[in-house]
């Protein structure tokens, strides 16, 4: 992976909400095809720094490019591509209530990449199949279950062919039962596509096993990081101890 | 109470009131149908980031919101022509009138509606590439379409019984009708009584129509 130009490049940022400062000064890279997790105690910092990668919200200092382009100073149109490119699932998964789950997958895909759509429908049935969902295709997301609705999120956001997944805590809102299939379905996109994510998130497991590079933030900074084996097994900051040790007994 | 009833007067008169009725209904439509489309647009430039569409926006509201719908009739009917030369007949002066003062009641229902959707959609619709006009478009008009529907039903049956204030500036309307019958053989609690009823069956029919539309509504908010 050495060499290759990283998909995301996050170089010395900052944000502040008025006088409350959330991000003092983060910085790494996403290589391509590399998975990163974001651990870290609530409130830290990791959402917010997940929604300015992809422009949801500006940056006070410092740089974050994702594939080459300056989130801060893109054009609407580099913006665009930026969102184009970058698949984003969120907490609370955000499907369109008022669209069957067909149209949640075929709505971005045939109105901004212009597929048509027999061929959008298509792709969406394939990713239905692939999140363990097809017969799901014609019903509306308030009878879904909260991880097949999250399961139907990350189908939306592949619609779009990324290259870059975000995931923001995309278990904590589910019960621990369905966390397992949403968790398989990231590690698929990961071990079978290869496409470079970064995700905030509580699992552990889901970490250590998957994760390429692990980012313990605390309190608007990178308290440790490493490769994840590294972070999960041997941490070497005392606050990172504490906090696995928080996560592991919760 | 001695008074004796004697309804037959609205066996003789009734096709008459019943033809104010569709006075009503053809000043109540237009009326209805401007002030929707009126503060739809007032709602959306209300949330829009540039304060040179927004405080316009927000001041329209609040001065038609304020003035009673009786001065605002004899306002465009009486005093606009003054400033103007322009001339309406006293139906085009109630439409006009309610439509202004119905646009300032459905622009709050639909800012309402509008607001209740939450940014959480506007990110996601964000997230995967769509602009502020497609997001408005294909994920906040559907849904907020729905959720406005009861406060906008509410909004639209208020002018439909404002309709009768017109009275004032003689539009030949139910009320105007009962009211001239009335002088004519003092019976005022059959003729008024008549009137109400006619109103109720409109309010109703109305009401009956805006619930079918509700119910086209398949999903189920989340």
């Amino acid at each position: 992976m050495q060499g290759a130009a990283p998909v995301v490049k996050i170089e010395n940022v900052t944000k502040r909400y008025g006088s409350l400062e959330v991000l003092k000064g983060i910085s790494f890279d996403v290589a391509p095809g590399e998975a990163v997790v974001l651990l870290g105690p609530s409130g830290c910092g990791k959402s917010t720094l997940l929604r300015c990668v992809n422009g949801l919200e500006k940056i006070n200092g410092g740089k974050i490019s994702v594939g080459g382009i300056d989130v801060g100073s893109a054009s609407p149109k580099e913006m665009l591509r930026i969102r184009l490119s970058t698949g984003f699932v969120f907490q609370q998964f955000n499907l369109f209530p008022h669209m069957t789950v067909l149209d949640n997958l075929t709505i971005a895909p045939r109105k901004l990449l212009g597929i048509d759509r027999r061929e959008a429908n298509e792709t969406a049935h394939d990713l239905l199949k692939r999140v363990g969902i097809p017969e799901k295709a014609n019903v509306y997301p308030s009878t879904l279950s909260g991880g097949q609705r999250q399961r139907v999120a990350i189908a939306r956001a592949l619609a779009m062919k990324p290259n870059l997944m975000l995931f923001d805590e995309p278990t904590s809102a589910l019960d621990p039962e369905m966390r397992e299939e949403v968790l398989n379905v990231i590690r698929s996109l990961k071990e079978v596509d290869n496409i470079a994510m970064i995700v905030v998130t509580h699992e552990i497991g889901f970490g250590r096993d998957v994760a390429d590079h692990a980012i313990l933030m605390d309190s608007g900074h990178i308290a440790e990081s490493g490769s994840a084996s590294d972070v999960f097994r041997n941490p070497q900051s005392e606050r990172a101890k504490k906090f696995l040790k928080s996560i592991i007994n919760a | 109470m001695n008074y004796k009833f004697d309804f037959s007067i609205l066996h003789t008169y009734g096709p008459y009131m019943l033809e104010g009725l569709y006075e009503t209904v053809w000043v109540a439509i237009p009326s209805i149908v401007i002030a929707t489309v009126l503060g739809l647009l007032l709602a959306v430039f209300s949330t829009a980031q540039h304060r040179l569409l927004r405080i316009p926006t927000v001041v329209f509201v609040d001065v038609f919101r304020t003035i009673p719908v009786i001065c605002l009739l004899f306002w465009v009917h009486y005093v606009l022509p003054m400033l103007t030369g322009w001339r309406f007949s006293a139906a085009e002066s109630a439409i006009i009138s309610l439509s202004l003062n119905g646009a300032a009641f459905t622009s709050e229902a639909f800012r309402g509606g509008l607001e209740s959707i939450a940014t959480t959609q506007r990110q996601a619709a964000a997230s995967l590439g769509f602009s502020g006009i497609q997001t408005m478009r294909y994920v906040i008009f559907p849904q907020a379409f729905f959720m406005t529907l009861p406060a906008v039903t509410n909004v639209h049956i208020t002018i439909i019984k404002t309709v009768p204030i017109a009275v004032v500036i003689a539009v030949p309307e139910v009320m105007f009708r009962a009211q001239e019958l009335t002088v004519q053989f003092f019976r005022p609690l059959e003729l008024y009584t008549g009137a109400a009823v006619l109103y109720v069956g409109l309010v109703i029919l109305y009401t009956m129509f805006m619930r079918g539309i509700e119910r086209l509504r398949k999903w189920e908010p989340i």
